[in-house]
């Protein structure tokens, strides 16, 4: 089952109520939102975002504004999207009146991850990883799946620095090459 | 395809190093580009499919276990704790979810009493809500020493005693160090003398007037002081304070650059478990001697200077001594001992390190301590505020953020990245520079009430005489 069609509205109202575990879910959502959309050039500003969207998202649902309870998850992405956009606008030093392509991207570009978790699709990524240089799949897996920063990955995988960006570098490229973009795939 | 720019560069490059300096012009086209938001949207998708890929094999932390350490990472079995925190060290994304759980603001969520798809008020909502915050609150930890809980108790029972008034009004604020001069030596101070020598503390006038001159004694510990044996040192002559900030050009005015909001201060590193010294000791003056705090988050603060500057703060001016200690965690010397013999001014102090001949060791953990000691003949009466530091170096990606940010923005980076000690002595440098700067010394007042220093914030703010 998606993201999308969870009972995201149930989940809202549990955190009115003070559950942290709606907490950790809605915050999980949020931060996988903000990753797909690539919101790397304000990393440390991730969390104040995420609560900025949650306390609107369930400010919504408290006062009535959000009627439909379907519409729950479509309103913590939307939320989460003009947030988003603000800020990078913000970092971009644009008025809130330019037009930031970017935000086309973001809202019909980047698909849920879930839209891509199953299936083939998977298998294929992951059998593109294996084909990969040892080297190459570890710092890509450090950087692109567990999130870590560079210096971070270099400490885990004791990589120095320059060597594991260019590795990081290849192996996407190679990523690219063997997944291709004619399937449906970056 | 009007722009070529994205076809013009190696975009794996990007993808694979997006903060390299080189990249901060495409940084800043790349998001107004349709043509190059369309090119680098290709590999932030080809980032969400790898993420996508693993996802079922729950790379990150189990949402139970991250609730356990968000609420009390004790509950934890140990070796699962470790392997949580081991894994929050290196993955951003949990970090995240890991201070949003932390820091979620409840409160401001207010009453639920109006919910549009609730069938029926829950009851008990606020003893469940109340039942929620309270394990996001700090949890008490082992870096409570008990002498340093039963000294102020001790102190307070002594005032109690004594049947002592509250403080009057508040106090002057001091912006600068105290001008120090050479310490007299006395009967104790020969060079090697055991303790610290003190000068025999004169007797305490009724009103004081804040000190020009008080005598200040210093130890530095003889393996941070070149192998000297503890001895009385001269006072370090009165430095620059931070020494963190690049000096500002003459004509440069960074408080009217300072951004509009104020810092926001983001606990990154555990220093210290809990305050090293807690109760309205540290909060308020017992009887009649002032509020006395070294100023650091009550978990402690971070700097990422082995010699930065730290600031103290005094209520009023005091009739009574102050003492200084720097002790880094389970040693027996302190690293660093200083005494001002009373009238000590009030207001806000600044104490370099740089200068001394003592540096903080990277990763240790330093109690700082602030004394004020009433009877030197009975040390049972002091009156002591603890808190803790610690010197994490910064990163080189934090080094050229700092470097990027200039000196207006430099206390919201470092504030932002937990590293408190720096942000204030930052602030309040330009503060300093611009006592005319009303921006100024509001930031620096809210980065005091971010680190739970409301108290001093207060006494800050107040009008002065």
């Amino acid at each position: 089952m998606g993201r999308g069609s969870e009972d995201w509205a149930a989940v809202l109202e549990r955190l009115l109520e003070g559950d942290r575990a709606a907490l950790f879910a809605l915050t999980r959502l949020v931060n996988s939102f903000l990753a797909r959309w690539n919101a790397y050039d304000f990393r440390d500003e991730w969390d104040d975002l995420i609560q900025e969207v949650l306390l609107a998202a369930a400010t919504a649902v408290r006062d009535g504004t959000l009627r439909e309870r379907d519409a729950a998850f479509g309103y913590l992405r939307t939320t989460a999207r003009f947030k988003f956009c603000d800020r990078l606008k913000r970092h971009l030093r644009l008025a809130e009146d330019e037009i930031l392509a970017w935000e086309d991207v973001v809202e019909g570009g980047l698909e849920p991850a879930a839209e891509l978790s199953d299936g083939a699709r998977v298998r294929d990524v992951r059998r593109a990883l294996e084909a990969l240089p040892a080297v190459q799949r570890e710092v890509v897996q450090a950087v692109h799946v567990r999130g870590q920063t560079y210096e971070e990955a270099a400490v885990a995988t004791g990589i120095p620095l320059g060597s594991l960006k260019r590795h990081l570098r290849d192996g996407l490229r190679a990523l690219r090459e063997v997944l291709g973009s004619d399937e449906g795939y970056p | 395809m009007s722009c070529r720019r994205s076809a013009e560069i190696d975009l794996a490059a990007f993808a694979a190093d997006r903060h390299a300096p080189e990249w901060r012009g495409f940084r800043a086209h790349y998001p107004v580009c349709p043509d190059c938001s369309r090119a680098v949207a290709a590999w932030a998708q080809l980032h969400s499919v790898l993420e996508a890929s693993v996802a079922e094999e729950s790379a990150h932390v189990a949402e139970d276990e991250l609730l356990a350490v968000a609420a009390d990472p004790v509950r934890l079995p140990e070796a699962r704790r470790r392997a949580v925190e081991a894994h929050l060290a290196g993955c951003a994304p949990c970090r995240s979810e890991l201070a949003v759980l932390r820091g979620f603001d409840f409160a401001a969520l207010g009453a639920p009493a109006a919910r549009r798809f609730a069938a029926e008020e829950p009851p008990g909502w606020i003893d469940r809500l109340a039942a929620a915050l309270i394990p996001l609150r700090r949890p008490a930890f082992a870096l409570a020493v008990a002498v340093l809980v039963a000294i102020p108790a001790g102190i307070a029972m002594w005032r109690l005693w004594q049947g002592a008034a509250s403080p009057g009004a508040p106090p002057p604020i001091a912006q600068e160090e105290p001008v120090v001069t050479p310490p007299a030596p006395g009967p104790g101070a020969e060079p090697g003398a055991r303790e610290l020598a003190r000068e025999p503390a004169p007797a305490a006038p009724p009103a004081p007037e804040p000190a020009p001159a008080p005598v200040v004694a210093e130890r530095a510990s003889p393996e941070r002081a070149g192998g000297a044996r503890i001895a009385e040192t001269p006072p370090a002559p009165r430095l620059p304070a931070p020494d963190l900030a690049p000096p500002a050009p003459e004509a440069v005015d960074l408080a009217a650059l300072l951004p509009e909001q104020p810092p926001h201060y983001r606990e990154r590193f555990t220093v210290a478990a809990a305050p090293l010294a807690t109760g309205t000791a540290i909060r308020g003056s017992i009887g009649d001697l002032p509020a006395l705090r070294p100023l650091a988050p009550d978990r402690g603060g971070a700097t990422l200077s082995p010699t930065p500057t730290l600031y103290w703060y005094l209520s009023e001016p005091s009739a009574v001594p102050v003492e200084l200690t720097l002790i880094a965690e389970d040693a027996v010397e302190p690293l660093l001992e200083l005494r001002f013999e009373a009238p000590v001014a009030a207001g806000l102090h600044a104490l370099p390190l740089d200068g001394r001949g003592v540096a903080l060791s990277a990763g240790a953990t330093y109690a700082w301590y602030a004394t004020l000691v009433p009877d030197a003949q009975h040390r049972d009466l002091d009156f002591v505020s603890g808190t803790a530091i610690r010197y994490e170096p910064a990163t080189a990606d934090l080094e050229r953020r700092l470097e990027e940010a200039g000196a207006a923005r430099r206390a919201h980076v470092l504030a932002e990245q937990g590293y408190w000690i720096d942000a204030f002595a930052a602030l309040t440098r330009i503060a300093q520079d611009h006592p005319e700067s009303t921006r100024a010394r509001a930031q620096q007042v809210a980065l005091l009430e971010q680190a739970g220093l409301g108290t001093v914030a207060a006494g800050l703010t107040a009008p002065t005489h």
